[in-house]
């Protein structure tokens, strides 16, 4: 069964059908190694399945699902091909539209919203964030927990930079598919690291790249990981609405979040079911821009005019690029900086897994599956390390705050020894700022 | 009468049929004792399809049935809720089936007191997503999933609770008989030590299903069967939420039923084979996915678990009723037939109670009762559609998700689940064990699930072993019962038995797996043929 | 994607070990499976030969090449070497090897109290075999815990022939710390309980106060840690006073998937990239050549282009081969042809015998090129290794893991040699 096989049949996780009970799945779920609460991936998986019913949201008998984080680990190791955090990603969406969802997983899966109220007020809203009493109170009232790893808004969000700065949001007359690139900025880089959807375009441009960003949403994956499908296709909708055009005319959409990417490449049509010729379209047509800064290199197209970077830096590849089934593109991208070694943290998950990690009742749970790797991030700063890196900002964030070293995108790096190499050459480029 | 009858009525057999009729004697006040050559309901009535008939199926093809059908549908839910799945059916027209049949149907039903009610195809692709778009009409019956060993356990329990006791692992092996010819003593062999007994009666029901041929002819009287063998495939999960029906004539694959976890997709009809040697052909196989496929398309790409076949207790209807001859075994009147062989061929105080359907068991318990009793000279009424079963532990009705709703109310977690597949937990086998303590794990499954699942027993059967043999040990376990080693090969070899037939694509690959478990890692192909004794466990 | 000079393609025991071996010898290497198999499943011991009457492994080797077809009769040359890579690989971890292939082939208790032939454990296994010499064997079972049946265990080793066996045979289940109270209790669960040293500590002190006084052998479940292995079973000997082995039982196997994080580890250490998770669902063909492959991915599809792909799929447990309705056999990756026996019927009725379809796969040529019935390479650049090959019973052979380096290893072998040349 593949991927697509699954999504293109009308069977609703058809995939768990070819459970062989084998326990793979338990062997490597992050979430079981930590908590004796969760049942783990086969039991929540293919096992409760049989228990719930054809229909999707139809008598869900069971609760526990919801402790699975969608890390996806356990579907990869699955010999067999079961989709499984897939299928417990339907089963919890089923059983919010049994029994309903809190007003907390209401509230933190809608970014969209938390960045409209949080910008204008940025500073205020920043100091509520590290405010020990009002994140104490956020927790007893919201159950968000009071050390869940939130980024301070950004003053001014990246739309807001981008519509002064007159860049372009629509195709100019003339625009060459092959030279010109859709940039899905994301939730995280428009409300909270606008530098890094800078660095991004930073990067594109220099490598002869035009960059527009047309309207969108927030991808809706916060909403399909906490079972809010209605609310998540509303999202979709309007993003392929927006999107398809481009895809369908041959330009790449590419993205800086590999959750935003991968939302946009599997989630709208495996949980969605927005199987349409637009999801298959916008699907067939996004990147992650490590993956399409491989690409360039391999057609020999990419400015490999990297200055040294001499440091040795630990990377964490997040759960949603491996689940993207690209290889570890930031890898190959760092190895064409002189001096810097990339070191893969060889460990599975860092907890957060989205939201997960700032539910209250999760909290404890995400750092304990994370801690092995905060402990190997800490050590690498010790060893001299300034930084860590990963491509998920949710997981940037979690690295940052449970481990104290800061966590930036692999891109970032990218742009810095180009930066640098501009400086050396003494022809510094404009810096977007 | 011989004197020193130990019972009134023997009944033999220890399916459907023979445990209502043991429960309608005693329940007249008849003293009865039941013998059933395997464990209860492991004959046809273990081995059918699971569907309480509305009686819809034979509106036009047998209209006696189909009103005992619906009459029984009510009183068994009446009687016996925890054993019935209230599901509900479709009968559903696909382009293959026959206009005039369709329009016929309704006018059919309704004489039949059959109620039905057409469903606009939306709301049917609402409620089964999975159902071919091709499919042209639906009409609702009152179909349910019915399940058998918990109503046969229910029904002998109601029986022991009116003085009768029941039997298993004992065969009739010959009748003694008065000078007159009339049945005065039953033989018995317990299947598993050999012992024999006699017990001495007044009289003697053979309701030994397709079987019955043989028992009439061990007492010397003259009954053909023509046992119709229906193979059917069960699938790894449920496919509907309703019984789905074709509308047509009765054919192959034309009924789907959904059952616990899975559904059964069934039956073809192939008349004569011998009972004891059921199996399940590939042309068989191919007929029933072809058919499926019509229900529910793609469903031949689905995993299919296991395929078993039944042998329908269908009589020679010549014979019985010199009625027309009919070539095709469908065609044979489902409808259940009383035997009087005293007084058609002089063995006087026995009666066969031959056809039906599981649906029909307590009509059919009645019947062959009310001759059996007047013969007796007792006149009391018959009062099974009226007293309720003892309830089976721990639902009514029983619906899909019970046993996981029951897990997770308990925190959730399969610490204790010795069958994975089916959410079987130590607890449960104790208690089944508890309740019989001479059970195999076969046994064990028919009133557990025990190894029923995907995996077909390869991750419970050495932990419920292990189970089976700590209770023998400390001897809680029956003499008679298997030991550890013995329950485990004979359960493997079960297991193997209904997936060799469909083992293909993930059954298969389950097939290796298992394959690899036992006789790789934990070596069974050396485990000795007995376990020892207990001196080796401190 | 940078080419590489091989593509393997699985990570059972074969893809791991070929990758592993190809990586250490310089070559870029990368592996692609679908997901994890058969050492997730199995005890986790190196089975290289032991059909029936075999004295030693290389008896059994002797033995398996002297039957046509068997992979053993082209590769019979190459175990020892093979076996003696594989264990350099894995000297100094927590997952050395212990035993050769001179050892007499000596019966070992299983979890279930069948004995099973054996000859290479690991370390944490290595106690299980040789001679009993007046000593007693203690199973020591954990309570609570499902998959561990000491006492039916004992029982059936007390009532099999075991000759030269323990002088004694006991039972007797250790209690340990909050396993009563949780909800979920599996051999990967219970490995990382004994990872956290303080539960370790309370743990073996309580399964030392159930030891009775003897000179026992010890078996218990194959869960004594995942990390920190080596040092648990040493601390587990010292505490219990007594050589501790370890007892796989039902899947998953921790000693397997040991044996799998530590050839993963092997394989990136030297450079090598490894993705699991996606199945090859494309493959690009020049002729008889292989140009690329691609694997499965959340859009386009990820290409690999090689000069080789080595093809370690596995049979039809890992899903490299599998069989449709009508006994149609495929291969998955290059539409190989499949080789099965004629016998009409694929499956004995005994579950606990061979069935005669377990000697299907594919076969292969001296190079282990894949081949059609006239014996001409179907694709010069692939190799087959590991349990996708034709000709053996490896649950009846015991030599399932022996082919399955060995085939790695000539491969891996060949290759490096070809690219040194290059
Ligand atoms: C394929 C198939 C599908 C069916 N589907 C349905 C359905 O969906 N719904 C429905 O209502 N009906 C269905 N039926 C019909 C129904 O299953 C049978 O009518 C019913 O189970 C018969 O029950 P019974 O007790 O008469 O026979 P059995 O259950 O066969 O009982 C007879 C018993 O006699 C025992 N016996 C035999 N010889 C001896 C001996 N010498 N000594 C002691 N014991 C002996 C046997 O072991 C057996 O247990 C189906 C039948 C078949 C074959
Ligand atoms: C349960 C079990 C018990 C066993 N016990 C014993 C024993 O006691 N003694 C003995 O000698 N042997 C035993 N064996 C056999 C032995 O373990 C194997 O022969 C050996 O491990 C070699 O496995 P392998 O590498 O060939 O393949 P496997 O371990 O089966 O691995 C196959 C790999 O290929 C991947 N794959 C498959 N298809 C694709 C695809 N299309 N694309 C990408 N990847 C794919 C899979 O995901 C997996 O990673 C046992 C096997 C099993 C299954």
């Amino acid at each position: 069964m593949t991927f697509h096989d699954a999504a293109a049949r009308d069977f609703p996780a058809f995939s768990t059908d070819a459970c062989i009970k084998c326990n793979v799945c338990n062997t490597v779920c992050p979430v079981s190694r930590v908590t004796d609460e969760f049942p783990g991936p086969k039991y929540v998986g293919p096992q409760a399945q049989r228990f719930r019913g054809p229909g999707e949201g139809s008598d869900a008998p069971d609760h526990s699902v919801d402790l699975c984080s969608g890390c996806g680990i356990c579907t990869r190791a699955c010999p067999a091909g079961v989709l499984i955090a897939e299928t417990n990603n339907r089963a919890r969406a089923g059983i919010v539209e049994e029994r309903g969802s809190s007003l907390r997983n209401r509230l933190i899966s809608d970014t969209d919203l938390l960045i409209r109220l949080g910008t204008p007020v940025a500073p205020l809203a920043n100091i509520g964030l590290k405010n020990r009493l009002a994140r104490w109170f956020g927790e007893k009232t919201l159950g968000v927990h009071r050390r869940g790893p939130l980024a301070p808004f950004s003053r001014r969000t990246f739309r807001a930079w981008w519509k002064r700065e007159k860049r372009p949001t629509a195709l100019e007359a003339g625009s060459d598919p092959s030279r010109t690139v859709v940039y899905f900025h994301g939730c995280a880089v428009n409300g909270f690291e606008p530098d890094l959807g800078r660095d991004a375009v930073e990067i594109l441009e220099r490598n002869g790249l035009t960059v527009i960003v047309p309207p969108q949403e927030c991808c809706g994956l916060p909403f399909i990981s906490n079972g809010l499908y209605p609310r998540a296709r509303e999202k979709a909708r309007r993003n392929l609405e927006s999107l398809a055009q481009y895809a369908r005319a041959g330009y790449r959409i590419v993205g800086t979040s590999t959750s935003c990417t991968h939302a946009l490449k599997a989630e709208y049509r495996e949980m969605l079911d927005l199987a349409d010729d637009d999801a298959t379209a916008v699907a067939d047509a996004t990147w992650d821009i490590c993956e399409l800064l491989v690409d360039l290199h391999d057609r020999g197209e990419l400015d490999t005019g990297f200055a040294p970077i001499a440091e040795s830096i630990p990377y964490h590849p997040p759960c949603q690029l491996k689940s993207h089934g690209i290889g570890l593109p930031a890898m190959d991208l760092f190895a064409l900086v002189p001096g810097l070694r990339a070191v893969d943290s060889d460990h599975d998950c860092c907890g957060a897994a989205g939201t997960y990690g700032l539910k209250a009742e999760r909290w404890q749970i995400a750092q304990d599956v994370g801690a092995p790797l905060f402990a190997k991030v800490r050590a690498a700063k010790a060893a001299g390390a300034s930084r860590a890196a990963c491509d998920s900002e949710t997981c940037r964030w979690q690295i940052e705050q449970s481990s104290g070293v800061p966590t930036v995108h692999p891109v970032s790096i990218l742009a810095e020894s180009y930066r640098r190499a501009d400086e050396a050459a003494s022809e510094p480029r404009r810096r977007l700022v | 009468m011989p004197a020193g009858a130990e019972v009134d009525v023997v009944v033999i057999g220890g399916g459907a049929t023979g445990a209502g009729v043991l429960r309608d004697l005693a329940m007249r006040g008849l003293s009865a004792t039941l013998v059933e050559r395997g464990d209860f309901a492991s004959g046809t009535s273990g081995r059918y399809h699971g569907l309480l008939h509305s009686g819809a199926r034979y509106v036009e093809s047998d209209p006696i049935s189909a009103r005992h059908c619906i009459e029984e549908n009510a009183v068994l839910r009446r009687i016996a809720p925890g054993t019935i799945e209230p599901t509900g059916g479709y009968f559903v027209a696909t382009p293959d089936d026959p206009d005039d049949y369709l329009d016929r149907f309704p006018a059919a039903c309704a004489k039949a007191g059959i109620e039905t009610e057409p469903v606009p195809l939306d709301e049917l692709f609402r409620a089964e997503p999975l159902l071919s778009r091709e499919i042209r009409a639906a009409y609702r019956v009152p179909d349910a999933a019915l399940e058998p060993w918990e109503l046969v356990d229910g029904t002998l329990n109601s029986a022991r609770e009116h003085g009768a006791t029941a039997h298993r692992y004992r065969a009739v092996i010959g009748f003694e008989r008065d000078a007159d010819g009339s049945v005065a003593a039953v033989m018995t062999r317990d299947t598993r030590t050999g012992e024999e007994e006699t017990i001495a009666c007044r009289a003697v029901v053979s309701a030994a299903g397709a079987w019955a041929g043989q028992i009439a002819e061990l007492a010397g009287a003259r009954l053909t069967m023509s046992p119709g063998k229906g193979s059917m495939l069960i699938f790894n999960r449920r496919f509907s939420t309703a019984v789905i029906n074709r509308l047509a004539p009765p054919g192959d694959g034309d009924i789907l039923v959904p059952v616990h976890t899975v559904c059964i997709l069934g039956t073809t009809d192939i008349t004569g084979e011998d009972p004891d040697d059921a199996v399940v052909t590939e042309e068989e196989i191919s007929a029933l996915l072809a058919d499926g496929e019509r229900l529910v398309p793609g469903i031949s790409g689905a995993r299919v678990l296991r395929a078993y076949a039944g042998s329908r207790p269908l009589y020679d209807a010549d014979e019985v009723s010199g009625a027309a001859s009919h070539d095709e075994s469908r065609e044979i009147s489902r409808a259940h037939h009383v035997i009087d062989h005293g007084a058609r061929d002089g063995v006087g105080g026995l009666w066969s109670i031959v056809g039906g359907k599981l649906t029909t068991y307590r009509l059919m318990a009645r019947d062959v009762t009310d001759a059996v009793a007047a013969a007796l000279g007792n006149d009391a009424p018959c009062r099974t559609a009226d007293e309720p079963l003892p309830e089976p532990a721990g639902h009514s009705p029983y619906w899909l998700g019970d046993r996981l709703a029951a897990i997770e109310a308990e925190g959730g977690g399969d610490a204790d689940l010795v069958c994975e597949c089916e959410l079987v937990t130590r607890q449960r086998l104790a208690d089944a064990l508890d309740r019989r303590a001479d059970s195999s794990l076969d046994d064990l499954r028919r009133t557990t699930r025990l190894g029923m699942g995907p995996c077909q027993g390869a991750f419970c059967m050495p932990r419920a072993a292990a189970m089976l043999d700590a209770r023998r040990a400390d001897g809680r376990l029956h003499p008679a019962a298997p030991d550890a080693n013995v329950a485990l090969r004979s359960f493997a070899a079960e297991r193997l038995r209904g997936t060799r037939p469909i083992a293909w694509g993930d059954q298969l690959t389950e097939l290796f797996l298992t394959a690899g478990i036992f006789r790789g890692t934990l070596g069974t192909d050396a485990l000795p043929e007995h376990t020892g004794g207990d001196d080796a466990a401190s | 994607m940078p080419r590489a000079d091989v593509v393997v393609i699985g990570a059972g025991l074969s893809g791991l070990a070929c990758a592993a071996e190809l990586a250490g010898s310089g070559a870029s290497v990368f592996l692609a499976a679908k997901g994890m198999a058969s050492t997730h499943w199995t005890h986790g011991g190196l089975d290289v030969a032991a059909p029936d009457g075999a004295s030693t492994s290389r008896d059994g080797i002797a033995r398996l090449a002297g039957s046509a077809g068997h992979p053993y009769a082209r590769m019979s040359d190459h175990v020892a070497d093979a076996v003696a890579a594989h264990r350099a690989r894995l000297d100094g971890t927590a997952v050395a090897m212990v035993g050769d292939l001179d050892m007499p082939l000596a019966p070992i208790p299983t979890a279930l109290g069948a004995l099973r032939p054996a000859a290479i454990l690991p370390m944490g296994q290595g106690a299980a075999v040789g001679p009993w010499e007046g000593q007693g064997l203690l199973l020591l079972g954990i309570g609570h815990f499902r998959d561990s049946w000491v006492d039916y265990a004992a029982r059936n080793l007390t009532a099999g022939a075991w000759p030269g066996g323990p002088a004694e045979i006991r039972a007797v289940t250790a209690d340990l710390p909050g396993l009563d109270a949780r909800n979920n209790l599996n051999a990967r669960t219970l490995a990382v309980l004994f990872d956290d040293p303080a539960w370790r500590a309370r743990a073996l002190a309580a399964m030392a106060a159930v030891v009775p006084p003897g000179a026992w052998r010890i078996g218990v479940p194959a869960v004594l840690g995942l990390e920190a292995h080596a040092e648990i079973h040493a601390h587990a000997q010292e505490v219990l006073g007594g050589a501790v082995f370890e007892m796989p039982s039902l899947p998953p196997s921790v000693p397997g998937v040991r044996l799998f994080d530590e050839l993963r580890r092997r394989i990136t250490a030297a450079g090598g990239r490894i993705q699991v998770g996606f199945d090859v669902v494309e493959v690009e063909r020049d002729g008889r050549r292989v140009r690329a492959i691609h694997t499965e991915a959340a859009s386009r599809t990820l290409r690999l282009a090689a000069d080789t792909f080595v093809l370690a799929t596995g049979g039809i447990a890992g899903e490299g081969i599998r069989a449709h309705r009508g006994r149609r056999l495929e291969e998955r990756v290059f539409g190989l042809p499949v080789t099965a026996p004629n016998d009409s019927e694929w499956f004995s009725d005994d579950p606990m015998q061979p069935h005669p379809i377990e000697s299907l796969g594919i076969d292969v040529d001296d190079h282990l090129r894949p081949i059609d019935p006239t014996g001409q390479p179907v694709l010069e650049n692939v190799r087959v290794i590991g349990s996708s090959l034709a000709g053996m019973r490896y649950l009846e052979q015991r030599c399932g893991d022996g082919v399955a380096i060995t085939s790695a290893h000539v491969v891996a072998r060949s290759l490096a040699a070809r690219s040194a040349a290059a």
